[in-house]
């Protein structure tokens, strides 16, 4: 049996389906550091693809878990699909990162007030 | 004089039988459905895979709205009765991309998944013309979730051929004379290749001047809306009626769009050629066709010049900005697990849209900088020049290379073939990311007698100096009056 202590603020399910009692902060926590892994992981990818000209299958299904449920990935054609994928979006990302831009250079984003 | 069958005719034309009394809108809407169902009935069930089994149809229509089609008809003729026109595009007939929803006909996306798909609602083009009098007669096929290259309707010049992706169905209606116009989409190409494919004039509107609300996103920040005709006049005549602000798409903007028919005199302006684009055709007879084009313009004073586009990574800013937005976007078909539904065609675009998931968005923002420096650039090259031109693909339309049933490759518009100079810049893909406007022209045909066309670009919001361009040249040439003939060559 799980319990948990402290403030009820969250309740969080957890694999083994027990139900796991944490506060706003530590919950703050947890998903920043989640968000910071799969940074973590892109860059990975990236760092693999350039240094041995391809991304694990374990790097892959990483970057697949933090996206939720694999669906049609879990079969190898479909999955072996995907790292293709992934691969060429890690391409194109250490191509832009290689693109000269000022500093002073902000993102084209579009935030409309009427 | 041999006159213009009615199914050829421009808005224009059309629109003065019907004020005159010469035709009615039901006559017109009739002729039209029954064209259709002559030349065109689906011969299988669309929205569909590729295939190669067309039995020489085009397939440009997923649904036929027949009787909602005679029904507006019928009330576009009480009204011009009563005296009431309410646009030059009372009483016509036109066909829209399957992307934009239509209140009680079915919006399939392209895709199997939505096959049944009935909106509740109109999109905001939709309502515009139905306020401007114009009859919603049929929703046009296209690549699944507006996938490019996929050739969905056949190229009625040779059916062969590819006519690219995703608005084939619309453009290839209007060279065909199945609908009186047509409503396309484009995020990287896709009004302007496939009109370039079958000789359509049809016009990419300046970013943010058409309301995309109640049309499939594919690209919050690339996706635009635009006009298909047999003329640029007509696109003109369309976009008048289509471009208005519209607070439910966080883009729009309140600029609204005031067609001038008359292009008045084109002495003096000044047209910035891409000359290493018109390089990129292996066929000296293409480069005579595209050089006997801007022969035509100086001839009537316009000031030609050549100039040179800057060489960005466009087809990464492209891919980057495309797949993490359609990534968010079709997130729900990963979720809900409706993605194993989308045709076996499109997996390597479902594997993309998940890829672009799994990118950071540090990445994202540095694809969004890159293509705001270039739009500063661009800004500034165009802005020397009333309008800047290239060939809009440098050769006719190639093979549609059918392979166990599909065509290949499943290439993205914004891919360049294989054939193409990595090293030249290209102005379609430029003009895209920043949102100019573009209005594709046919100026000839290639040894195969497959359509050649120009891309016209000018400055954000000149959406007229691109038709004025485009008006000056049809005025002087007939390319765009010459029909495929029918039957359609296999």
């Amino acid at each position: 049996m799980c319990t948990g202590g402290g403030i009820l603020d969250e309740r969080v399910q957890t694999s083994k389906g027990c139900k796991m009692t944490i506060d706003r902060r530590q919950f703050t926590k947890i998903a920043g550091a989640g968000a910071a892994a799969m940074a973590m992981t892109w860059q990975q990818a990236c760092t693999q693809l350039s240094e041995t000209g391809q991304i694990s299958d374990a790097t892959v299904r990483t970057l697949l878990d933090a996206q939720g449920a694999r669906g049609i990935y879990e079969s190898p054609e479909e999955f072996d699909r995907l790292r293709r994928a992934v691969e060429n979006s890690a391409r194109i990302s250490n191509a832009l990162r290689a693109f000269p831009l000022s500093p002073d250079e902000q993102p084209l984003t579009v935030f409309w007030r009427g | 004089m041999q006159q213009t069958p009615i199914h050829f005719m421009t808005v224009r034309e059309q629109a003065e039988l019907l004020a005159s009394g010469e035709i009615t809108s039901v006559a017109l809407t009739r002729h039209f459905l029954d064209r259709a169902a002559e030349l065109d009935p689906p011969p299988f069930e669309l929205p569909s895979e590729p295939r190669s089994d067309h039995d020489g149809m085009l397939s440009t229509m997923v649904t036929i709205a027949r009787d909602h089609a005679l029904e507006s008809a019928e009330r576009a003729d009480a009204e011009l009765r009563s005296g009431r026109r309410r646009s030059i595009l009372h009483g016509l007939p036109y066909g829209v991309k399957d992307l934009l929803d239509t209140d009680g006909i079915r919006t399939t996306w392209g895709s199997g998944i939505f096959r049944d798909r009935v909106p509740t609602r109109n999109a905001a083009v939709i309502d515009r013309l139905a306020d401007a009098g114009a009859v919603l007669m049929a929703k046009m096929s296209l690549g699944e979730f507006a996938g490019g290259n996929t050739s969905s309707a056949l190229n009625p010049w040779k059916l062969d051929r590819t006519s690219f992706g995703s608005s084939s169905g619309t453009v290839s209606a209007a060279v065909a004379g199945l609908i009186g116009f047509g409503i396309g989409t484009e995020t990287g190409g896709s009004i302007v290749f496939p009109g370039s494919a079958v000789g359509a004039s049809g016009l990419r509107p300046t970013f943010s001047r058409v309301s995309r609300f109640g049309c499939m996103p594919l690209s919050w920040s690339l996706d635009k809306i635009g006009p298909v005709g047999r003329s640029a006049e007509d696109c003109g005549h369309v976009l008048e009626q289509i471009s208005a602000f519209d607070e439910r798409d966080n883009s729009s903007t309140d600029r609204p769009f005031s067609f001038r028919v008359d292009p008045g005199s084109m002495r003096g302006k000044r047209l910035g050629v891409h000359r290493r684009e018109f390089l990129l055709t292996q066929s000296d007879h293409n480069r005579q066709v595209f050089q006997e084009a801007l022969d035509t313009w100086e001839r009537m004073g316009v000031i030609v010049e050549d100039i040179e586009l800057p060489l960005y990574p466009t087809g990464a800013l492209f891919t980057t900005i495309v797949t993490v937005e359609s990534g968010t976007i079709f997130e729900p078909l990963f979720t809900d697990g409706s993605a194993a539904g989308m045709f076996s065609f499109n997996e390597d675009r479902a594997a993309g849209w998940m890829a672009g998931r799994m990118m950071s968005a540090s990445d994202y923002l540095t694809a969004q900088r890159i293509r705001s420096q270039l739009t500063r650039e661009a800004d500034a090259i165009v802005s020397r020049y009333d309008a800047v031109i290239a060939p809009t693909w440098p050769n006719g339309a190639g093979l549609r290379e059918v392979s166990d049933g599909w065509p290949i490759p499943a290439r993205n518009e914004w891919e360049p073939p294989e054939d193409a100079d990595a090293n030249t810049p290209r102005l379609n893909y430029i003009a895209n990311l920043v949102g100019h406007p573009g209005l594709n022209i046919p100026c000839g045909f290639d040894p195969d007698g497959m359509p050649l066309c120009l891309q016209i670009v000018a400055g954000p919001f000149d959406d007229q100096t691109v038709l004025d361009f485009g008006m000056s040249f049809q005025a002087e040439t007939d390319w765009h009056l010459r029909r495929p003939p029918y039957p359609w060559r296999p």
